[in-house]
């Protein structure tokens, strides 16, 4: 059974033809990986281990763009900020008491 | 004669030559199973050319460790296995003359193109695992465990294909006696 099952399904052609027709359809990966080759691993590697590299420049990045923006020591600003607010505020009322006087209330 | 781990590096590299060397080696042994698989010569040789591709497009997964033809094999194998199911319309009576007719015997042989017709038909009724499992054991002379290895199937399951497909040949054929059975 084993010779007429190999008789079978062999094909009567010398395989020429067929492995032709493989390199004709491979033709365009050989050329792909032919180019490949000459340029070499260099930057395939490069981007591998420059992409966390990459994505951790940016992360800092960002950090430093949004950190100035958020109040992280607001407590010492709101205390710094409440001697000018404070003189403000008094030199309202004053202009306030001012003002009553000229009106005479 | 060049080992295949030195020719898949220089095909990997896109040498046209080393890649060519490797489809002549192995193009009759592919072609083998997936004319089993697909049941007829013209969707095999199909089969067998997407099974090169594919696996010049997966080179760098191949380890150079092992031997390559049993990984050829399952690239091989699902190939034709994908071909049958997209084209599962076509209906399997009008594949079996194709196979038989194909054959390499002499045409002036009756008895023995009334075998290979009854062994198409036959082949043609086999589940496809059963398929790749018969003409890899019978004809490439593989090991169950290169099979399992290529099917990602146990190498019971295996041994029970093979099996299967022998009884399923044999008992279609009529011409070969239970001594025959292993």
């Amino acid at each position: 059974m084993d010779e007429h099952l190999k008789r079978l399904l062999t094909h009567d052609d010398d395989g020429r033809a067929f492995t032709e027709a493989v390199l004709f359809r491979a033709s365009g990966a050989l050329a792909r990986r032919r180019q490949a080759a000459l340029e070499g691993p260099t930057w395939s590697l490069l981007e591998i281990w420059a992409r966390p590299w990459v994505i951790a420049a940016l992360l800092l990045l960002a950090l430093a763009v949004v950190v100035p923006t958020r109040p992280w020591n607001g407590g010492t600003s709101v205390a710094v900020d409440s001697g000018p607010a404070a003189d403000l505020l008094a030199s309202s009322s004053e202009s306030e008491v001012v003002l009553s006087m000229a009106l005479g209330h | 004669m060049e080992p295949d781990a030195a020719l898949v590096a220089r095909a990997a590299a896109g040498d046209r030559e080393a890649f060519g060397a490797l489809v002549t080696r192995y193009q009759a042994s592919v072609r083998r199973v997936t004319r089993a698989v697909t049941g007829n010569a013209d969707d095999g040789d199909d089969a067998a050319q997407d099974a090169f591709l594919s696996a010049l497009d997966r080179l760098e997964t191949f380890d150079p460790t092992r031997s390559f033809g049993p990984w050829l094999m399952r690239i091989a194998s699902n190939a034709a296995i994908d071909l049958v199911r997209r084209r599962a319309v076509r209906s399997a009576a009008s594949l079996e003359p194709n196979v038989a007719a194909a054959g390499p015997g002499p045409a002036s042989d009756a008895e023995a193109a009334e075998i290979r017709a009854e062994l198409a038909a036959a082949l043609a009724e086999l589940p496809e695992r059963q398929r790749v499992a018969v003409t890899m054991f019978d004809v490439e002379g593989y090991a169950h465990s290169e099979i399992a290895a290529v099917l990602g199937v146990p190498e019971g399951t295996v041994r029970s294909d093979v099996f299967h497909a022998r009884r399923a040949l044999r008992k279609a054929l009529r011409v070969y006696g239970p001594e025959a059975e292993e």
